[in-house]
């Protein structure tokens, strides 16, 4: 699997097609743009098109309409209006904002008024106690009277003021405040009021509106407050209709000009000198055929093709070319960086390596059927991205359960089968295996480890990155002191001496010194002269730690294969306690706690092999290989997202 | 036998893990209003409860101040009440201190021949004080306070003081010879384990050394008193500094000397190695005893000690927010007031 290969496409012509061609650019769907001022510089005699779109005050005023009113606008159809003039299209769209704006008036009104009215209403009902008239108390010839709200504190403070002329009664209590009001003589107000600022009491002021004693009031207040709603209702369902009358007009209108502001946002990245413009950008060698024809009936517009690797200003975009077992997996990719034009497509080492080790750590047969289904539910029902990999792996799974015999972490479910057809290897027995699946778990690593050194080895040489290819911790010199050192060991175990001096000072010394000169040795390759930055002492110390650094890396990252063991026997375990509970309870209870149990272990373990694969994929991997600094390939086209700049 | 409290030290910890933070206090500083204040910390911090029936648009800046103030004895109350170590001595200092600090509220008023005393009296302690609130905010004068004060351990406290031909008592004089007593009977009360009472005598002995020392700060520099007069305003006595360092500060001429000589004191160092400004001598003692405060309740499983801590932490948080709502109501400049948030 690999790389899309693209072609650098120049396109030249008179200006006045200029916004014909980008209309053709963002219709064909393959088209990726470049700032054409990269390359036409204005040493050149090239300019940028700097303009206000034209478009964005009519975009904004239907964006306003689209807040105002909840409804949303997509791209649709707009033939119909497709040769309107702006004038007309401005006028039809600034008559719906009007009768829009008028509603939405009438609507902030209503609340207004329902605000005032529930405030009062709050007020009054915290005064049910008072059954004189609200016109009479507030009329009284020698008495003044206050209404509102005394924090308990306050209230407990009362008796302080024994000897004023005053007294204060309430109708209800809250946690904080007693609701209620004074009575003063005129000729005390201005003292009493005085007092009872000190004390914090908040004054309630009952508008003119509300008559008749607080039931009465409250019964009026109630019943203006739902006057109120119902009139707030009756505006939203009017401007509900009116929005149902208009939303397919606007939302055409909505297209046709979302899709003219993108394409005038286009002209942007044209260079211009004179009457001719310049465009740059890339297209998939697949499609320069038809990208070609589409310019025919363009006289002024020539459109040249080169390589993608034809200018060194302009960096060509990646798009991966996967198959349809692959293609899940580019999400793994895409998340951890694309690769360069030249590196190599990682996907298919990802998916292979992915739903092996995913596999043999979740390896149970009825759980991976139950995965890959629930993946493909996922993806049908759902267009979930993860689905189609759950399948996959869940596959996978499947197949390893298969050999270890675990069905639901029933573990001798499989026996009989294996019996009859004579099979005397399988199943095999996970937790009577505990060191074999160690001892594989590693052996697995280091041979994904030795894949790994060998891609960055061959796509080094190709880039003539000789420093990495060759010397490299991940080079040919890495590659040679690693295996050297696990051929000896195994060699060792197995009763063979290999660590001779010879083979100690060929095939680990040597590797050793060529990762510490290793800067020297691929300038000294490429037949360059080599300067030592920082002196000699600097190089040495640097060098030193990295090599050191080098040695611990191959230690620690073998060791992380260990944990594929590690959660073959965590799954398994897991399965086992499932099992034993299952033991402890009535039969009737045996198939709740086995499918409870069953779907956590699903959960939890499902969760985590997948993010320790992840981790295994991006750590001990893709950091041999891969940098992941590539830029996607985005072809132009227009975005019906109503956000405008 | 004497008793661990750790559920109490537990509680304690719980609710100083939602104590505010640098980022509430930053995004209350940028505030507008003291109402956006208020509904900041009613939607936001541990006062929500508090808070829960106020109107943050309508509420008085005082009576928000004095809500804040009551949750600390609501808090106080509640922790004191969860094991019941309320009925023990020493659990009741946070009743003597504000019965105290009332007795000099209402020498002050009387001084000042003000009758305004009663919007700040903190009414919920009415149940717990020794007197009644209220009668104290009506009294007039300081033979009337001595009268009212009769039956109280304050009589004997205060009957030595003498006020003037015009009524005025020499407050600072009321207030050495309260806190003294305050001192003596918390000290009294220390019926603990014998590492409990060595740890709260540690952090009381701190109180009383910064305590002075911003006293004979202030008698020093606004003042311009004597050694003499200092020493007798002075608590009588002494914890970390010895009775000569004592002396040779107060005896410092001017404010800067008495700077000087502060500055090689072991308290003077802390505030160095700390980075507080040494010249803001308040301001950088009250950081000092914050520190340790947090630093006793951090350590120690002590309930005595982490009740005190606490509390006293929990007073300074109220103190930052009361600061923050002045600063923003006298249009104080956001770095003024965050240099007065003590954290």
């Amino acid at each position: 699997m690999s790389i899309e290969k693209m072609e650098l496409v120049n396109i030249a012509g008179l200006t006045k097609d200029l916004d014909t061609v980008l209309v053709k650019l963002s219709d064909c769907g393959c088209f990726h743009i470049e700032s054409a001022s990269k390359i036409a510089t204005k040493k050149s005699g090239f300019t940028t098109l700097k303009e206000d779109n034209p478009y964005t005050p009519l975009l904004k005023q239907l964006s306003e309409i689209s807040i105002q009113s909840g409804v949303k606008f997509t791209g649709t159809d707009y033939d119909d209006v497709k040769d309107e003039s702006l004038v007309k299209l401005e006028q039809y769209i600034l008559g719906v904002r009007k009768k829009l704006d008028g509603l939405k008036a009438e609507e902030k009104q209503a609340c207004e008024q329902l605000s005032v009215h529930e405030q009062a209403m709050y007020q009054v009902d915290h005064l049910q106690g008072l059954t004189a008239d609200f016109q009479q108390i507030f009329h009284c010839e020698h008495i003044k009277v206050r209404l509102g709200r005394l924090p308990v504190d306050s209230f407990n403070k009362l008796s302080y003021y024994d000897d004023k002329p005053f007294f204060f009664t309430h109708f209800s209590e809250e946690k904080e405040y007693y609701w209620g009001m004074y009575f003063v003589p005129i000729a005390y107000q201005e003292e009493v009021d005085d007092i009872f600022d000190g004390l914090y009491f908040e004054r309630t002021h009952i508008p003119d509106f509300v008559h008749g004693d607080s039931k009465e009031a409250s019964t009026e207040l109630h019943n203006m407050v739902e006057s109120d709603r119902n009139q707030i209702e009756e505006c939203r369902l009017k401007i509900s209709n009116l929005m149902e009358k208009e939303t397919d007009k606007l939302c055409r209108i909505f297209s046709r000009l979302k899709s003219q502001h993108d394409n005038f946002d286009l002209r942007n990245k044209a260079a211009i000198v004179n009457d001719k413009f310049y465009i740059v950008g890339f297209i998939p060698h697949k499609e320069s055929e038809k990208f070609l024809g589409m310019f025919d009936d363009l006289e002024s517009v020539s459109v040249v093709l080169q390589p993608a690797d034809a200018n060194g200003k302009l960096e060509p975009p990646i798009k991966l070319k996967n198959n349809k077992f692959t293609q899940p997996f580019s999400m793994f990719v895409e998340m951890y960086g694309l690769p360069s034009y030249n590196g190599i497509n990682p996907t298919a080492f990802v998916a292979v390596t992915y739903t092996l080790l995913f596999g043999i750590m979740f390896g149970d047969l009825g759980q991976g059927i139950v995965l890959a289904i629930a993946g493909a539910l996922l993806w049908k029902f759902k267009k979930f991205a993860l689905g189609p990999i759950l399948t996959r792996v869940g596959i996978s799974g499947a197949f390893f359960g298969l050999l270890y015999g675990s069905v639901f972490g029933y573990e001798e479910l499989l026996d009989p089968m294996y019996e009859a057809l004579g099979i005397t290897f399988l199943p095999f027995k996970v937790m009577h295996n505990v060191t074999s699946i160690l001892v594989g778990a590693i052996a697995l690593g280091v041979l994904i480890m030795f894949i790994s050194i060998l891609i960055n080895i061959v796509t080094g040489i190709k880039n003539k990155e000789y420093e990495e290819a060759l010397f490299g911790n991940n080079g040919i010199a890495g590659l040679v002191f690693f295996g050297s050192i696990l051929v000896g060991a195994v060699g060792t175990l197995m009763g063979a001496k290999l660590f001779t001096p010879v083979y100690v000072i060929l095939f680990m010394i040597l590797p050793l010194i060529m990762m510490f000169l290793r800067e020297p040795l691929s300038y000294w390759v490429r037949g360059k002269k080599y300067v030592m930055e920082g002196g000699l002492t600097d190089f040495i110390a640097s060098n030193f730690f990295e090599v050191f650094e080098f040695l611990l890396g191959y230690a620690t990252n073998t060791l992380s294969f260990v944990r594929i063991g590690g959660f073959v026997l965590s799954h398994a375990s897991m399965m086992l306690v499932v099992m034993a509970l299952a033991d402890q309870v009535s039969a009737a209870a045996v198939p709740v706690v086995v499918i409870l149990g069953n779907i956590f272990v699903m959960g939890i373990e499902g969760l985590l092999v997948g993010i320790q694969t992840l981790r295994l994929e991006f750590y001990e991997i893709f950091s041999r290989f891969y940098s992941g600094d590539g830029k996607p390939f985005t072809p132009v086209k227009i975005n019906y997202d109503e956000t405008i700049d | 036998m004497l008793r661990n409290y750790n559920a109490t030290v537990a509680k304690i910890m719980a609710i100083y893990g939602k104590r505010l933070n640098q980022q509430d206090y930053t995004e209350m500083i940028n505030k507008q209003s003291v109402a956006d204040v208020a509904e900041y910390l009613k939607k936001n911090t541990h006062y929500s409860q508090l808070l829960a029936s106020i109107d943050t648009n309508t509420v008085h800046r005082g009576m928000l101040e004095n809500l804040l103030k009551r949750s600390i004895f609501e808090t106080y109350m509640r922790i004191t009440g969860f094991e019941h170590i309320s009925k023990q001595e020493f659990y009741n200092y946070k009743i003597i201190q504000t019965e105290i600090s009332e007795i000099l509220r209402c020498i002050r008023y009387i001084n000042a021949k003000s009758d305004k005393m009663i919007s700040d009296v903190p009414i919920y302690f009415n149940d717990l004080t020794s007197f009644d609130l209220i009668g104290l905010a009506k009294i007039k004068s300081f033979d009337e306070l001595l009268v009212f004060l009769k039956k109280t351990p304050y009589y004997d406290v205060l009957k030595k003081i003498v006020p003037n031909s015009d009524g005025i008592a020499d407050v600072t004089k009321c207030e050495t010879l309260l806190r003294t007593y305050y001192i003596s009977r918390l000290r009294s009360s220390l019926h603990f384990k014998k590492n409990d009472v060595k740890q709260m005598t540690a952090l009381l002995d701190t109180d009383i050394d910064l305590i002075n020392l911003i006293n004979s700060y202030r008698l020093t520099a606004y003042f311009d008193e004597p050694e003499d007069v200092i020493e007798k305003d002075m608590l009588p006595f002494s914890g970390r500094l010895s009775e000569a360092k004592q002396k040779e500060i107060y005896s410092s001429p001017d404010s800067e000397e008495f700077i000087r000589r502060f500055s090689k004191t072991y308290y003077g160092q802390q505030m160095a190695a700390n980075g507080y400004d040494i010249n803001d001598l308040e301001q950088s003692a009250q950081r000092l005893r914050y520190k340790y405060a947090k630093l006793a309740l951090k350590r120690s499983s002590s309930a005595p000690l982490s009740v005190y801590s606490f509390i006293f932490l929990l007073e300074i948080e109220v103190q930052n927010i009361i600061s923050i709502i002045e600063g923003i109501r006298y249009g104080v400049e956001v770095n003024k007031i965050a240099s007065l948030i003590i954290m």
